[in-house]
């Protein structure tokens, strides 16, 4: 079987963020939390599909008079909508989560292979971006 | 030793404008029917496990001018206006739909490879029949969009 392997020079390409934050459940492969997380998705934009609103607000001039009106058009099924995808993750077990990105000098020159199935956390948990998208590794695992 | 025959299913890679790529997937020793027999079978559940979802995001828009007169950063100063907003609309699982396609086709062993699109000045007015079997990418091939509406590969020391 083939691995993907994850060196150090494919990390911090665009450091800046130093940790991340994802919905996280111990035991979940990233397909199944994938999944989950896509199935939530479809289930709160079913629930609370797009509802736009348009609102008109006066434009004033310097002395307060009204000159006009300005639309403004916003979604009142946005905020719902996310809201009932965080909350179907979290019936489903999982957890918002923060994760650090792996330091230059974690990694030192070795390499890891990515965690297929979600640890618990632990500091020797880190994440790690690459070509093929962002992967979390355990330092106390080199190849 | 057998011919390794290899297999390209082409897609035009998401760019915002004209295309200069093409995207597919490569694998030695498989007829054309069996990769894009693979590749359907590959969306088909790509598609059913990450069914789109709409969601919308609100972007607060900066100032909106108005006659070119002075306004002083206050708001409502007269004739533009600070405010306004736009809606963007995507699909949130259209990336995780991509991955899984990948995933899925890298198990059944194949590459994703990348083909550039010929640029006049290598086709110069020259005809060229599509490549069969579809070779790894080369120095010599690039894509054309095909008469019929799909994309062929050609190899540019070979034409017509």
């Amino acid at each position: 079987m083939k691995h993907a392997f994850v060196t150090g020079c494919l990390m911090l390409a665009l450091s800046g963020c130093t940790e991340f934050s994802t919905m996280y459940q111990p035991g979940k492969t990233k397909t199944e939390r994938n999944v989950d997380q896509a199935q939530c998705n479809r289930f709160a934009s079913d629930t609370y599909p797009p509802r736009i609103v348009t609102d008109w607000w006066p434009i004033y001039s310097a002395d307060g008079r009204v000159i006009g009106q300005r639309p403004e058009s916003y979604d009142i099924n946005e905020g719902p909508r996310y809201t009932a995808a965080r909350n179907c993750m979290k019936e489903r077990g999982y957890a918002r989560v923060t994760i650090p990105y792996c330091k230059d000098e974690q990694i030192s020159g070795r390499s890891y292979a990515p965690i297929t199935v979600a640890p618990e956390l632990s500091p020797n948990i880190c994440g790690l971006r690459t070509e093929n998208g962002r992967v979390i590794i355990d330092l106390n695992k080199p190849l | 030793m057998r011919t390794a025959a290899l297999f390209v299913i082409l897609g035009i890679s998401i760019t915002a404008c004209s295309p200069t790529s093409y995207s597919g997937f490569a694998k030695s020793g498989v007829s054309r029917e069996t990769a894009s027999r693979d590749d359907t079978s590959c969306s088909v559940e790509a598609n059913r496990l990450f069914p789109s979802a709409t969601f919308t995001t609100t972007v607060y828009g900066g100032y909106h001018g108005g006659y070119g007169g002075y306004v002083g950063g206050s708001w409502g100063g007269y004739p533009g206006y600070y405010g306004g907003n736009h809606i963007q609309t995507r699909d949130v699982n259209a990336g995780m739909r991509a991955e899984h396609r990948r995933d899925c086709m890298s198990l059944k062993g194949y590459s994703a490879v990348t083909h550039p699109v010929c640029t006049e000045q290598q086709l110069a007015g020259r005809q060229y029949t599509p490549v069969k079997g579809a070779p790894k990418p080369a120095p010599n091939l690039c894509a054309i969009r095909a008469q019929s509406g799909g994309v062929a590969l050609v190899d540019l020391n070979k034409p017509v």
